[in-house]
């Protein structure tokens, strides 16, 4: 559980922007994956060369044979493959793993010493294991098992995840948020490749149709005005794209694009485009669309939106 | 107002309106980037040229009969493409209907070049079939905007309406003096008559819309 081979694109630059561009390359990604634990060695790899970390594990629930629910860790990939595989999957790691598990939210950098033992922080340090962060993502949806292994007696955990990242200095305030949201748009494409598997109560009612994808996972769609032309004089002023970077944007959407190409694309920071992406909402020049071709309401994510 | 001034300052009127739209089309494309202000201008463009092959042939009797060929299927084209951008407003489809629209100007460019070596209208049935078709689209775009008015009072919908009313009343008048042939002179005044304010009309949907 090492890291081999360095992956390709590494780049320097703010987290979102690597949010942006890791988000854009799983979307090319998945369509070839064909399990979840795919999935989590190629997220691994990913974050972990991209945001400088020294480990990443992936911690998620099952079902013990007595139902109980418990913690394990599926996936874990190191910078350094002579890192001891006992320092890293102790008991100690355990009860940090279901801590952040039970915080249900992500947690700040803080140093090692203030998580582990004394003696398992010096180890941890002399790798560059120095500081901790971690996350935590739900869905109501069931994580299959590894590998081709039956549905037990018990039945398959609802899915979660904790993640726990270590580093070798103290993580940007933005990488956690940003890796966070990497982590959501991966388990929505998981269900939409099916990688995880749904509910009975979720198939029931259709929850998936429901559900609000992560904005970057989104395709935009152009549309002529719900107005223009008709009620609306497309030679007055108020019908003009006016602002450059909003007809830059209108310019590149071609209807297939993601939220998140457009974004690479038209090499806009994510608050131009989100400005220029309000401006056409606002003249209803474009919609959003989700993986089902489902038009999306806009005012979920713009609330100010009077479209 | 004799007939023949009347027919000129409709021709007159409907070049100067037209060829002002379909240039002030060129200016804001780029700035809206709306297929349908696209398809407009186009259509409004093929209207130009059918109200210059109009008045070439009012004026010089020996094209008349052949330039109607391009002046009734040219206007027909023209109307409908305006109504068929109003009837659905997908990216796709409109971007279907601009790439057709380009085809159909150029085989009309061809129509019209080629006019000397076609034969005059076998009769008034076609005429009275195609003077029908812009009559049918210019009341559909009609009812378009009508529609639009009720949802939406705006003063370009009503001007829009009023204009594309007045065109079909126009173009109806145009087929009724081929069924009266007793009242022909009065047909054709009212609806070139009729047509002139629907010209008016819809520049003023534009300027002030």
């Amino acid at each position: 559980m090492s890291l081999h081979e360095s992956d390709n694109n590494s780049f320097t630059g703010d987290p979102v922007q690597k949010q942006v561009m890791i988000v854009t390359q799983l979307m090319k990604a998945v369509p070839t994956m064909h399990s979840i634990d795919e999935l989590f060695q190629w997220l691994a790899y990913t974050i972990i060369e991209h945001f400088d970390l020294q480990l990443i594990q992936f911690w998620t629930p099952f079902i013990l044979m007595n139902g109980i629910p418990s913690t394990h860790l599926r996936t874990m990939v190191a910078r350094n493959p002579l890192l001891p595989e006992q320092l890293v999957y102790d008991s100690s790691m355990i009860v940090a793993a279901r801590h952040f598990a039970q915080e249900q939210r992500a947690i700040s950098s803080q140093v090692v010493d203030a998580l582990f033992p004394p003696n398992q922080t010096a180890a941890l340090k002399h790798y560059g294991l120095k500081f901790c962060t971690g996350g935590f993502i739900s869905s109501d949806v069931l994580l299959p098992l590894p590998g081709n292994q039956s549905v037990p007696a018990k039945g398959l955990a609802p899915f979660s995840l904790a993640a726990l990242l270590f580093l070798s200095q103290r993580a940007h305030r933005d990488m956690m948020p940003s890796i966070t949201i990497i982590l959501k748009e991966a388990v929505e494409l998981a269900i939409n490749r099916s990688l995880l598997l749904p509910t009975l109560a979720t198939e029931a009612s259709s929850q998936a149709d429901h559900q609000l994808p992560p904005l970057t996972a989104l395709v935009l769609r152009r549309k002529e005005g719900d107005h223009l032309m008709l009620s609306d004089n497309p030679f007055a002023r108020t019908s003009f794209i006016l602002d450059k970077q909003s007809l830059r944007l209108y310019a590149a959407i071609d209807g297939k694009k993601s939220v998140a190409r457009l974004c690479q694309s038209t090499a806009m920071d994510i608050k131009s485009f989100s400005a220029a992406l309000h401006t056409l909402l606002k003249l209803g020049r474009v919609e959003m669309i989700n993986t089902r071709g489902r038009v999306i309401d806009a005012t979920v994510f713009f609330p100010e939106n009077d479209s | 107002m004799n007939n023949l001034l009347l027919s000129n300052t409709l021709d007159a009127t409907t070049i100067l309106v037209c060829l002002f739209i379909t240039a002030r089309v060129c200016f804001v494309y780029p700035k809206v980037l709306s297929l349908r202000i696209l398809v407009l201008g186009l259509a409004l463009g093929t209207i130009t040229l059918t109200a210059i092959a109009d008045l070439v042939s009012t004026n010089v009797a020996s094209a008349a009969a052949h330039l109607e060929w391009f002046l009734y299927i040219g206007q027909m084209a023209a109307f409908l493409y305006i109504l068929l951008s109003l009837v659905n407003d997908s990216e796709a489809y409109l971007h279907r209907l601009v790439r057709s629209q380009v085809l159909v100007a150029i085989l009309l460019v061809c129509l019209l070049l080629f006019s000397f070596t076609l034969p005059p209208f076998p009769g008034n049935i076609i005429r009275e079939i195609l003077g029908m078709a812009r009559f049918v689209a210019c009341i559909g775009i009609g009812f378009y905007y009508i529609f639009g008015l009720m949802k939406r009072q705006t003063r370009f919908s009503l001007l829009m309406a009023v204009s594309f009313l007045a065109l079909a009343i126009g173009y109806q008048m145009d087929v009724q003096q081929y069924f009266v042939p007793l009242y022909t002179e009065l047909f054709d005044s009212a609806g070139d008559i009729s047509r002139l304010l629907g010209f008016l009309a819809l520049l003023g949907a534009i300027l002030v819309g």
